[in-house]
């Protein structure tokens, strides 16, 4: 979501000052700009999945961030305190890209334009770099050593609004807070919710849940690679007879319509009438927060002596001085996450459920960004699984009855007792 | 799925039993020997080593080309064209700062004046 806010929007302007200014707002500044995203959010109405929750009103939020960066005053001289000028190139919370030109509240006119923010996968996939680990033992000794050099002042801003944002207790009435005195553990939580959407776990889960033990729901899309792969192959034969010019052409548009459409369906199920809406926003935007802070030499960065030329060599360096290691993909994960999730949300839009629509993911005339997309998922999610989705399915099998279709569902598994004593207690509900 | 009763974490206020559940499916897993080897290497250069043996870094598709020849695919349909815009627009919104930022990453300006206003 904060990758968004600094970037898209009318007048796009110098992210990287967007970016230095987010780190050193008020929390409560962001808390206001979280709540204006959501609140502008481009899937809020007509639709099966939408989501009804109301945020603050641009009422709250606007004069929250209308205001400059005020950090007190300054007595040295004699007289009047004065106020320190803002810092040069600031931006203000309402100036970013993201936000900027929302609706107020107050004036006649609305020139508002919407929001969107990253399907839940691009937290997933970013989160199996280890980067909240790292951050999180970062934060930790910080706090209770000084094994690491005292941060410097713009640091230390930054790893205030991590600590109070990420860390911390969230304000009550928040749209992104999803932790309450029944669901404690946001990690356990969030766990599971990749689990429910795609079936499966981190790749550290083992680890992870030694601390955070999460449940696994019974009703999840266990599905969800298998046939995301046969889509994958399916749209790579797409592209490679699109380019070839001669040879049989065994591209079936209807096949990658009905893994499209089982994929949609799939997720559909798990979002009817916004559920896990607000988890995946809480998700995607702290995960964009740390993966903004790698992204270049930001203060944080600097400060921990991890200067890179890329987010996963920064990342490392970082965890080294945790004593820590980042994933060893960590480079396709970092590619990897933008695009997939920009082709999933595609398919949950449902415009490749029919055979004319699900050309689009292979067509080169005119060439397009759905293709492109597609084909740089399938290229990195082959880097990062090391799974060739480029190779055609083979099957060994017995059965003349095998098909090169995934089934339906695979035999669930055994639910553990207390899960089965949950979902009796409180159905799907979340 | 091998599950274990956690003794360690406090109830929740609902009183449920909670377990610990260990995990059995990730996609993106390390392998076991790859990872134990990662695991002694404390050096980011090990890193950068080990991708590029993957073929990680020199990796690149070409897909900014366009392809010298192709199959005749046809015009695409008014319905088809609306919905690549759709399309093209949701793909707009998620634009992130990737592309740009690594070439600015040793000019920040940002954090310099800071310490200029201070003094």
């Amino acid at each position: 979501m904060f990758r968004q806010l600094v970037t898209v929007g009318p007048t796009p302007g110098n992210r990287l000052n967007n970016i230095n200014s987010l780190f050193t707002y008020h929390p409560l500044q962001i808390a206001a700009i979280t709540e204006t995203v959501w609140q502008n959010r481009y899937n809020a109405a007509s639709s099966q999945t939408s989501a009804a929750f109301s945020p603050w009103s641009p009422q709250v939020a606007f004069p929250i961030l209308s205001a400059n960066y005020f950090s007190g005053y300054d007595w040295s001289s004699t007289g009047t305190p004065t106020v320190p000028a803002a810092p040069a190139n600031f931006v203000k919370p309402l100036q970013q890209p993201g936000i900027q030109g929302t609706w107020d509240g107050v004036s006649a006119t609305n020139n508002a334009h919407a929001t969107n923010w990253d399907h839940l996968i691009y937290a997933y996939i970013i989160e199996n770099t280890r980067i909240f680990d790292i951050f999180s033992k970062v934060l930790e000794t910080y706090m209770f050593t000084e094994q690491l050099e005292t941060p410097s002042r713009e640091s230390q801003l930054f790893w205030r609004n991590l600590e109070s944002l990420i860390f911390g207790d969230a304000v009550p009435s928040m749209v992104w807070t999803t932790t309450s005195r029944s669901r404690r553990d946001e990690i356990a939580d969030r766990l599971t919710a990749y689990y429910w959407m795609f079936g499966i776990d981190l790749s550290h889960a083992q680890e992870i849940a030694v601390r955070h033990p999460y449940q696994k729901p019974v009703a999840a899309n266990r599905d969800f690679i298998d046939t995301f792969e046969a889509l994958a192959r399916e749209v790579w034969r797409g592209i490679v007879n699109a380019r070839n010019t001669s040879g049989a052409n065994d591209t079936d548009a209807t096949v990658i319509a009905t893994l499209a459409r089982r994929l949609y369906d799939m997720m559909a199920t798990r979002r009817i009438s916004g559920n896990l809406a607000r988890e995946e926003f809480r998700a995607v935007s702290i995960i964009s927060f740390l993966h903004l802070a790698v992204q270049y030499d930001s203060p944080a960065v600097v400060d921990l002596k991890a200067s890179a030329s890329s987010p996963e060599m920064r990342l490392q360096k970082i965890a080294e001085r945790v004593n820590l290691t980042c994933h060893v993909k960590s480079k396709p994960f970092f590619d990897l996450a933008a695009p997939f999730s920009t082709l999933l949300q595609s398919i949950e839009s449902g415009a490749f459920n029919t055979p004319a629509g699900a050309q689009l993911l292979y067509t080169q005339t005119p060439p397009n960004v759905v293709s492109r997309n597609a084909e740089e998922v399938i290229d990195q999610y082959s880097l990062a699984t090391g799974r060739d989705l480029k190779a055609r399915s083979v099957l060994v099998s017995g059965h003349a009855s095998a098909s090169s279709m995934p089934s339906l569902r695979r035999t669930p598994a055994v639910p553990a007792p207390a899960a089965r004593r949950l979902e009796g207690q409180n159905g799907a509900s979340h | 799925m091998k599950t274990d009763k956690h003794q360690g974490k406090p109830a929740p206020e609902t009183g449920v039993e909670r377990t610990t559940t260990t995990p059995e499916t990730a996609v993106f897993r390390e392998e076991s020997s790859f990872f134990a080897t990662e695991q002694t290497s404390v050096s980011a250069a090990g890193v950068m080593t080990n991708q590029e043996a993957y073929g990680a870094v020199e990796y690149t598709t070409g897909r900014d080309e366009a392809p010298a020849r192709q199959r005749y695919q046809g015009d695409l349909s008014e319905s088809q064209l609306r919905l690549l815009q759709h399309l093209e627009r949701l793909t707009y919104s998620l634009h992130g700062p990737e592309e740009s930022l690594d070439r600015h990453s040793y000019n920040r300006p940002f954090p310099p004046s800071i310490r200029i206003d201070r003094m």
